[in-house]
């Protein structure tokens, strides 16, 4: 039995090795039946194979992520801090830009008016709802009186009511208890212009004559001591106009938005200080008190 | 609180009041700090002290206002009175009874100074006071004393000095 086998095992050994020489031999094998035994094999190698580089390149991404990380999270703390910094800068870069435009538009309009005036910023408001004023960071150590007028290059603001060495209060024109003299631009009519309850102001006393339409401009008319003429108080809204009364009345729309004041002027004379023409020396002392 | 906590929040109540506050306004009505301060230390600290408070803050409002002078003590020391009062009648509150009473503080008080307003300076038809100012004043005071009560008060240990000897059930003893 041993013996069979033996020979048989013989046997298949040289028909091996012959089938092995003639593969070697004979290309045309190779290519069809060996090949096609060896896909499987192939495919199960290269399988493993796959699979193991990419379980290698798995723990090398990892372990690279990992140390990736620990810069990554550095700089990128590193960055936040950055933008932190430079999103501050910029917004004081901002409001230092929006600063420079304000008070360039003040200095520009204060250049070109003719009286003397004080610059002046808003410090605080009324504590209380039932008055509207404003504080502001001059007071008579910078020459601020009471009954100033309170002006910015888009119109009336209000008056100096108090007083202090270093700060004054400035009663807004939108105010109840505060009163200016105005005219139409349109029509010329005068009337007084007065605060509501609402935080708003309206002209009061006009004629029954006068035509007045909504969105005519309202200015000063320098009748009352504190403004000069022709200073935009703001624009007419609805008008009212009853048969009986001796007057109508017109809602004024201002034209300061007074819940964004920043900074204000205050008319500190109103002695017109432009020089006559033809005439040299000291505009204060020679130009007359210009009170229309 | 101690004195040095009533000094610090009388002293920031007023910047804060007259700049930041701005922020808040609806139609140009902001909430009045300083009376919920008041409401609160009448409340939970007695009427003297109520009284003593608005009197200080009613005052330092004076200096800041275009109002007359007097006028905030006037109104502010009343109400840290009546805060007091209410105090009493009120041993535990809560947030809707907060908002409740700071309304009818608000609304008492600005009723008050609308007089004095009148006696002093004149003529605003009380309906026109009422409608912008005093109406919508005293409804933001209701919600910001609503607010605060729920954010801070009511997680105060807070003792009111006449609640001491008081026990429930009743002592047998």
């Amino acid at each position: 039995m041993l013996r069979q086998i033996i020979n048989y095992r013989r046997f298949i050994l040289l028909l091996l090795t012959v089938l092995f020489v003639a593969v070697l031999l004979f290309p045309e094998l190779q290519r069809r039946p060996v090949s096609f035994l060896g896909r499987p094999v192939v495919f199960l190698i290269s399988g493993l194979q796959n699979g193991l580089t990419r379980t290698a390149d798995g723990f090398a991404n990892l372990w690279r992520g990992y140390i990736d990380l620990i810069s990554v999270r550095r700089e990128n703390a590193r960055l936040k801090q950055d933008l932190d910094r430079l999103q501050g800068e910029n917004l004081q870069l901002q409001e230092a830009a929006q600063a420079n435009e304000r008070l360039q538009q003040l200095l520009d309009f204060k250049k070109s008016n003719a009286y003397p005036m004080l610059a002046a910023a808003v410090i605080g408001r009324d504590p209380s709802n039932w008055y509207r004023t404003l504080m502001i960071n001059k007071g008579t150590r910078d020459g601020v009186a009471i009954e100033m007028g309170v002006i910015t290059p888009v119109g009336v603001v209000g008056r100096v009511i108090k007083t202090d060495p270093m700060v004054s209060q400035v009663l807004l024109v939108t105010d109840r208890n505060s009163a200016v003299a105005a005219l139409i631009q349109r029509t010329r009519d005068e009337g007084l212009v007065e605060g509501t309850e609402q935080g708003l102001a309206r002209i009061k006393y006009l004629s029954l004559l006068a035509d007045l339409k909504a969105g005519d401009v309202v200015l000063t008319s320098g009748l009352t001591g504190n403004f000069p003429k022709g200073l935009p108080i703001g624009t007419l809204g609805r008008v009212t106009k009853k048969e009986l009364d001796l007057f109508q009345q017109a809602e004024v729309v201002p034209s300061v938005d007074f819940s964004k004041l920043e900074e204000v002027l205050v008319i500190t004379s109103l002695e017109d200080r432009t020089p006559p023409a033809g005439r040299s020396g000291s505009p204060a002392a020679e130009s007359p008190k210009n009170r229309k | 609180m101690n004195l040095w906590t009533y000094a610090i929040l009388v002293l920031l109540l007023i910047p804060v009041q007259t700049t930041w506050l701005q922020a808040i306004a609806m139609h140009a009505v902001k909430p009045d700090l300083a009376l919920l301060l008041i409401y609160f230390t009448g409340f939970y600290a007695g009427e003297l002290k109520g009284f003593m408070i608005g009197g200080l803050m009613g005052a330092l409002m004076d200096f800041f206002s275009g109002g007359p002078f007097g006028l905030q003590i006037a109104t502010k020391a009343a109400a840290g009175l009546l805060s007091g009062l209410l105090g009493r009648f009120f041993l535990n509150a809560t947030g809707a009874l907060t908002m409740g009473l700071v309304l009818l503080l608000s609304l008492l008080t600005g009723t008050l100074g609308y007089f004095f307003h009148e006696l002093v300076v004149g003529e605003i038809p009380f309906t026109e006071a009422f409608r912008w100012t005093l109406l919508p004043e005293a409804l933001y005071n209701s919600v910001l004393g609503g607010v605060v009560f729920w954010a801070v008060i009511r997680r105060l240990p807070i003792k009111k000095p006449w609640s001491e000897d008081v026990s429930f059930p009743p002592n047998p003893d």
